[in-house]
């Protein structure tokens, strides 16, 4: 139940003709639902429309597969391009520039088809993410060398046992530059 | 039984990355999206919501000149002209606990992971149609409401009345599990 009426501080000037209700330390607005009004539609029980949706968007998403392999190559040559930067400078410019691209890396290379290319990234991510000094170089170096190989070797899900032994094996070389979360 | 008509939504998707913009738009435009709207940074992003009212903003976190989470800070202003009501989904790389709450605690509507699925892209959307959740205003926090369900044996810090920005909530594991799948 509402209860005191609030600080004034707490009323926004302009509520959009939004119904507030009033407590001691907050506010609750419930704007009504409009976008629910004007994009929704009513279907019959046996509607399979949402599942046909998620179909189409895959299917979609298949066709456009067809580039994933050019674009993983643009993405790694991206990755080289700032590892060399960073190799020269090591200052806070070209550590942004190595961890925004090892950063697609991480979200994108699952979905270019080369998941354990992604985890390799998000570790690089992880050492670039820590406070204190950069990682060594010869670090930063292998995980670029190992997302390379494995993209050039075309190592595609995660079974490739080489593949996972370098995985692996990166993990440890990082647990001894990484610092134990709090 | 109601389905969301998404001829009908206008979408801005923020990212800095061009294949990613493509993957998102593609994936939209299979769901039946028709206006879909790209900005490669938060400030174009910022001039994007301004001129197109969308009508779902999809957000990447990193990103030069402003970020995600500023971008969301900067829409969810109560007194803006604007529509700080707008729901905004994160899609990110990121998937550290920390940064859930961050961007939680930003205003963000819902929260997705990288790599993107159609399935879960699909259940982001529905929800900020179907399932909105009321907005709270504290004196440092505007946005949805960050309990996602109300219950009567909430036995959490009472968030609502303090000023810290960060604050240790027994629920974030829950809310983690709910928000990453």
């Amino acid at each position: 139940m509402p209860d005191a009426p609030p600080s004034p501080a707490l009323v926004p000037a302009a509520s959009w003709g939004v119904p507030v209700e009033s407590f001691t330390d907050h506010i609750v607005l419930r704007p009504p639902n409009r976008l629910k009004e004007r994009a929704t539609r009513s279907v019959g029980l046996r509607d399979k429309s949402d599942e046909e949706a998620i179909l189409r968007a895959e299917q979609a998403l298949e066709l456009l597969s067809t580039e994933f392999d050019g674009w993983m190559k643009h993405e790694i040559d991206r990755l080289e391009i700032m590892r060399a930067a960073f190799a020269i400078g090591r200052d806070a410019e070209a550590l942004d520039g190595l961890y925004r691209s090892a950063h697609d890396l991480r979200g994108q290379s699952a979905t270019f088809g080369f998941p354990l290319a992604g985890e390799i990234a998000d570790g690089l991510c992880l050492m670039l993410e820590q406070d204190g000094p950069p990682p060594p170089q010869s670090y930063v170096d292998r995980h670029v060398e190992a997302i390379r190989a494995i993209v050039r070797e075309d190592v595609r899900g995660r079974e490739h046992p080489v593949a996972a032994e370098i995985v692996e094996r990166l993990a440890i070389l990082r647990a001894g530059f990484l610092k134990p979360k709090d | 039984m109601i389905r969301v008509d998404f001829t009908k939504l206008r979408i801005l998707v923020v990212d800095d990355n061009a294949h990613m913009r493509r993957i998102v738009r593609t994936l939209l435009h299979g769901f039946g999206s028709r206006e879909v709207y790209e900005a490669e940074d938060g400030a174009s992003g910022l001039e994007m919501f301004t001129t197109h009212l969308p009508d779902i903003i999809i957000v990447d976190w990193s990103m030069p000149i402003f970020d995600g989470v500023e971008l969301t800070t900067m829409i969810r202003q109560p007194d803006s002209g604007m529509n700080p009501y707008v729901p905004i989904i994160m899609l990110t790389g990121h998937s550290e606990k920390s940064r859930v709450i961050r961007a939680r605690d930003a205003g963000v509507t819902e929260f997705l992971c990288k790599p993107i699925s159609s399935k879960a892209l699909h259940q982001r959307l529905l929800n900020c149609v179907l399932n909105p959740r009321p907005f709270i205003k504290t004196r440092d926090y505007f946005g949805p409401d960050r309990r996602r369900s109300t219950a009567a044996t909430y036995s959490g810090p009472e968030r609502r009345s303090k000023t810290a920005n960060v604050v240790e909530d027994t629920a974030n594991a829950r809310l983690r599990d709910s928000v990453v799948s």
